[in-house]
C-alpha cells in the first residue's frame, strides 16, 4: 500500500511542478515546435499522421516501409516492381487516385497521375512526418483530385540545424547511403541538403525463368528558407529491372525501365500569411525496354480482329523515350473574421507529354518507328476554387468546398469543365469525442497514360475517355484522451464511367455501371508509459466488383524505448482471397527492429523484414497459359544500419 | 493482495498520462512556439536576476513576436531599462545598449561561442531545442543559478 500512495505522491509532485520545471518547458516547446502540429489540416480530410519518433522507431529508412501498414490499402508490386497502393479489393495496376505531396508540390508523374514509379522508395532520412488524408481533399491544395492525399514533410532546416548520415546493408546483398546537412547559419536563409543512393534486390523464378525488380536509386533535395519564403528543389534518378512488365507470359528476355525526374517548386506567404504563392516546374523522363519471344502486351498496336491476327501483329521487341512537363502556379487569399475562415484559390497548370522515340518489332519481324498511341499530348488546367470554414459555436464547425475546373486538350479531344463540390461538419461532443463527416462529388480525369491505352472501338474511334464522376462519402467517430485515440470509418463510394479494361483488348473505357464500394476502417493508438506506443489497423472493404485483391487485413504495431535501445514489432495481417480459381492464402508480414544508440549522435540499427516469409502473396496473369502465378511481395531479408548525427 | 496491489500500480501506471500527444481534432492551434519560447525566456531571465519581475530588451524582433513575447514577458524598448537582452542570430547589439554592461542572451550558439560578453544561448540543433550558459562568463557576472541549471552549464 506504501509503493501505491507513494507512487500517487510521486505522480501529484510531478504534475505539480510540470509547468515550473525548465526541462518541462523545452520538452512542451518541442512538441509544440513539431512540424506535424503545424501541418495538420483537419479540414482537409480525416486524418492519420505517421510521426518523426514512428519514422524513426520503425527504421523506416523508405517510404515504402511505412505505406505497407497504411490502413484502405493494399500494398502490391504491380507488373512492373512499382510499390502500388490499392484500395481493398481493387485490382493491383497503375494507382491513380492518391495523390502525393512533399511539401507543397504533388508528386504525381505527369504520364499515369501515379506517383509510386519516381516516388515509392523515397528515402525518409530528411523527412520530418506524414500527414495522410483519407476523402476529397484536393480543394484547399490546388491540385487534381484524388480520393487520398498523402503529404510528406521534409524537416526544417531552422531546427534541424546539423547533419546527418546513414548507411545500410541488407542480407540481400543491398546497400544503400544518406547524407543530410541543415544550417540556419546563412544569414536570415537556412537550407537543408540531402542526396541518397541505393540499389535494391528481388529475384524470383517462374517456370524456372528469373524476374528480377532489382534497382539502383539516387535521390537529392535541396530547400533554401528564409521566413515564409521556400525554394525547394527535388530529384530523383530510377534504373530498374521491370520485374514482368508487359511480357504475355510475364518473363521477358530482356527489359530496362529508367526515370529520371527534376522539380523546382516556390512557395512565399504575403500579408499576414493570408496569401499563398506556389510556382513549380517538374520535368520527368521515362525510358523502357523490353523483349519477349512470347509476345508483349503493348495492346494499342496489337490487332484484334482474330485470332491470327492477334499474334502476328504482338510486339516482341518495345522501345519508348517518353518527355514530360508540368508548370504550375497558383494563388490563395483567405479572409478570416472571428468564426469564418474563407478562401479563394486560382491555379493554373500546363502538363506536355514529348515522344522521342517509340518502336516495335512484331512477331511478323516488321519494324515499326515514330509510334503514336494518340495524338494527345498537352493539356492546360484552369482552376477556380472556395473554401469556407464557418465555426458554428464550440463544438461545431462546417466546411463547404465548391471547385470549378476547366481542361483544354489538344490531339483532337474534347475541351470539358468539371466541378466539384464538399459539404463537411466536425463536431466535437466534449474533449474526448467527435464525429467528422463529409460528402463530396468529385471526378478524375484520364491521365495522358489512359489516353494512349483507351479503346478505339469503345470510344467511337475517338480515345476520348469521359472523366470518372466520384461520389464519396465519409464519417469518422474519435475518441480520444490523453493516452489514447481511437477512430472508426465508414466510407462509400460510388464512381460513374469508371476507367476498365476491355476483357478482350485490354484497352480502357468508360464502364456503363455504377461501380460501388464501402469500407470501414477502425484505427487505435495508445501510449503507454512515457515512450512505449500500441498501434492497431483493420480494414474490411466490400464492393460490387469481383475481388481483385485483399478485402480485409490490419496491422499491429508496437514501438517504444528503454535505456539506449529502441525496438518496433509489426504484424501486417492480409485475409486470404479467390481470384478466378486461384486462393491466395492470408498474408502475415512480420518485421521488428532494434535501435541501440551508442551515444546520443551514434546509433546502430538491426531490422528484420518479413522475418517468417508468411507475408502476402500476388497473383499475376501469365496470358499465354490464361493462369495466375502467385510471388511473393516483400522477400526476408535482414537489414543492419550505422547513423550517426553530426 | 499482492497480486492485486501490482495489477493496481500497473493500472496507475498505464494510466498515467503527461506524455500523451493525441489530438481529438486540432481545429484551435492554442499555444504557439513562439509563446512557449517567450515563456522559456522568461523562466530564464527571471532565474538569471534571480527575482520575477524581470525587464527584457529584445533585439531585432519583428511585432508578431514581440507581441507573443509581451504574454509573458516584461518587454521594455529602452535597452538602458532592461535586466536582460535577447540578441537575435547574427544581430549585432544596438548603440543605445553599447556600454551597459547587461546579462545578454542569445538563440545562436556560434555567436554565443564566439562572443564572450554573452552570457548563455537558447537554440535549435539537431532538431532538439538547446540551452546553455557559459560556467566562466557566469562567474565573472557573480550569478548563481538554481541547481536544476547545471546540465545546461558548460566549461567555457
Amino acid at each position: 500500500m506504501k509503493i501505491l500512495v507513494s507512487l500517487c505522491l510521486f505522480y501529484i509532485f510531478l504534475f505539480a511542478n510540470d509547468d515550473e520545471s525548465l526541462s518541462s518547458l523545452l520538452q512542451k516547446y518541442k512538441k509544440y515546435s513539431d512540424l506535424s502540429h503545424k501541418t495538420r489540416n483537419e479540414t482537409i480530410g480525416h486524418i492519420s499522421v505517421i510521426t518523426g519518433d514512428d519514422i524513426k522507431k520503425m527504421q523506416a529508412n523508405k517510404l515504402s516501409d511505412v505505406l505497407k501498414s497504411l490502413k484502405m490499402f493494399n500494398y502490391m508490386d504491380n507488373v512492373y516492381g512499382v510499390h502500388n497502393l490499392t484500395v481493398l479489393s481493387s485490382a493491383n495496376s497503375v494507382s491513380s487516385a492518391v495523390r502525393m505531396y512533399l511539401n507543397d508540390h504533388e508528386l504525381s508523374s505527369v504520364h499515369t497521375m501515379s506517383p509510386f514509379l519516381a516516388w515509392d522508395d523515397l528515402p525518409l532520412d530528411f523527412i520530418s512526418h506524414i500527414d495522410v488524408y483519407y476523402g476529397e481533399g484536393s480543394f484547399i491544395l490546388g491540385n487534381e483530385p484524388g480520393t487520398t492525399i498523402i503529404k510528406i514533410y521534409t524537416k526544417s532546416p531552422f531546427y534541424e540545424n546539423g547533419g546527418l548520415l546513414r548507411n545500410t546493408i541488407s542480407s540481400k546483398n543491398e546497400n544503400e547511403t544518406s547524407l543530410m546537412y541543415a544550417s540556419n547559419g546563412l544569414g536570415d536563409w537556412a537550407y537543408l541538403a540531402f542526396v541518397n543512393q541505393s540499389n535494391s534486390k528481388y529475384k524470383e523464378k517462374i517456370d524456372g525463368v528469373n524476374v528480377s525488380k532489382d534497382s539502383r536509386r539516387e535521390y537529392a533535395y535541396l530547400s533554401l528558407q528564409r521566413n515564409k519564403q521556400s525554394l525547394d528543389f527535388g530529384y530523383s534518378d530510377i534504373s530498374k529491372e521491370p520485374f514482368a512488365n508487359l511480357t504475355s507470359d510475364l518473363t521477358s528476355n530482356k527489359a530496362n525501365l529508367e526515370t529520371t525526374n527534376y522539380f523546382l517548386s516556390y512557395s512565399d506567404l504575403y500579408d499576414n500569411d493570408t496569401i499563398k504563392l506556389n510556382i513549380s516546374i517538374d520535368q520527368s523522363n521515362r525510358k523502357f525496354y523490353s523483349s519477349n519471344d512470347e509476345g508483349l502486351l503493348v495492346v494499342p498496336v496489337i490487332d484484334f480482329t482474330n485470332a491470327f491476327t492477334t499474334v502476328i501483329t504482338t510486339p516482341k521487341e518495345f522501345e519508348e523515350d517518353l518527355d514530360f512537363s508540368k508548370y504550375q502556379t497558383s494563388l490563395s487569399k483567405t479572409f478570416s473574421t472571428e468564426n469564418n475562415s474563407f478562401t479563394i484559390i486560382g491555379s493554373y497548370k500546363q502538363k506536355k507529354y514529348k515522344l522521342n522515340t517509340r518502336s516495335y518489332t512484331d512477331m511478323m519481324d516488321r519494324y515499326f518507328d515514330n509510334v503514336k498511341f494518340s495524338e494527345f499530348d498537352k493539356e492546360e488546367i484552369y482552376s477556380l476554387m472556395f473554401e469556407d470554414v464557418y465555426r458554428l459555436n464550440n463544438s461545431n464547425h462546417l466546411i463547404a468546398n465548391i471547385r470549378f475546373d476547366k481542361y483544354n486538350k489538344n490531339g483532337g479531344l474534347k475541351n470539358h469543365n468539371e466541378r466539384m463540390y464538399r459539404i463537411g461538419h466536425i463536431w466535437m461532443a466534449n474533449d474526448n469525442f467527435g464525429i467528422k463527416s463529409f460528402i463530396s462529388h468529385t471526378y478524375l480525369a484520364p491521365s495522358f497514360y489512359l489516353s494512349d491505352f483507351a479503346s478505339s472501338t469503345q470510344t467511337n474511334q475517338t480515345k476520348d475517355l469521359e472523366s470518372e464522376d466520384i461520389r464519396h462519402y465519409s464519417i469518422e467517430g474519435v475518441y480520444a484522451d490523453e493516452n489514447n485515440r481511437i477512430s472508426l470509418m465508414y466510407i462509400h463510394l460510388e464512381i460513374d464511367k469508371f476507367f476498365v479494361p476491355d476483357s478482350n483488348t485490354g484497352l480502357y473505357y468508360n464502364y456503363d455501371q455504377i461501380v460501388t464500394g464501402d469500407s470501414l476502417l477502425l484505427e487505435y493508438e495508445r501510449q503507454i508509459l512515457s515512450n512505449h506506443k500500441l498501434y492497431l489497423n483493420y480494414n474490411i472493404a466490400k464492393s460490387n466488383q469481383a475481388t481483385r485483391s485483399s478485402k480485409s487485413g490490419g496491422t499491429l504495431r508496437v514501438t517504444g524505448s528503454f535505456d539506449d535501445f529502441d525496438y518496433f514489432g509489426e504484424l501486417i495481417y492480409k485475409r486470404g482471397y479467390k481470384i478466378e480459381n486461384i486462393k491466395i492464402k492470408d498474408g502475415y508480414d512480420v518485421n521488428i527492429g532494434v535501435t541501440y544508440n551508442i551515444t546520443k549522435d551514434l546509433a546502430f540499427l538491426l531490422k528484420g523484414e518479413n522475418i517468417f516469409s508468411k507475408g502476402s502473396k500476388i497473383p499475376y496473369k501469365d496470358y499465354l497459359t490464361n493462369e495466375y502465378k502467385v510471388l511473393s511481395n516483400n522477400q526476408p531479408k535482414a537489414l543492419c544500419s550505422l547513423k550517426w548525427q553530426f | 493482495m499482492a497480486v492485486l496491489m501490482k495489477i493496481l500500480i500497473l493500472l496507475l501506471t498505464l494510466a498515467y498520462g503527461i506524455y500523451g500527444n493525441n489530438y481529438l481534432f486540432l481545429m484551435e492551434k492554442e499555444l504557439n512556439e513562439i509563446e512557449l519560447e517567450s515563456k522559456i525566456v522568461a523562466k530564464i531571465a527571471q532565474d538569471l536576476v534571480g527575482q520575477n519581475e524581470v525587464k527584457v530588451y529584445l533585439t531585432h524582433y519583428n511585432i508578431e513576436e514581440q507581441e507573443a513575447y509581451k504574454k509573458f514577458i516584461n518587454i521594455t524598448s529602452h535597452c538602458v531599462e532592461a535586466d536582460i537582452i535577447f540578441l537575435k542570430k547574427n544581430k549585432t547589439l544596438d548603440s543605445s545598449c553599447e556600454g551597459l554592461n547587461k546579462i545578454i542572451l542569445t538563440n545562436s550558439y556560434q555567436q554565443f561561442v564566439e562572443d564572450d560578453t554573452i552570457i548563455g544561448a537558447f537554440f535549435w540543433a539537431k532538431a532538439r531545442p538547446n540551452i546553455v550558459f557559459s560556467k566562466n562568463r557566469l562567474k565573472q557576472n557573480n550569478i548563481t543559478l538554481p541547481q536544476s541549471y547545471n546540465q545546461f552549464i558548460e566549461d567555457l
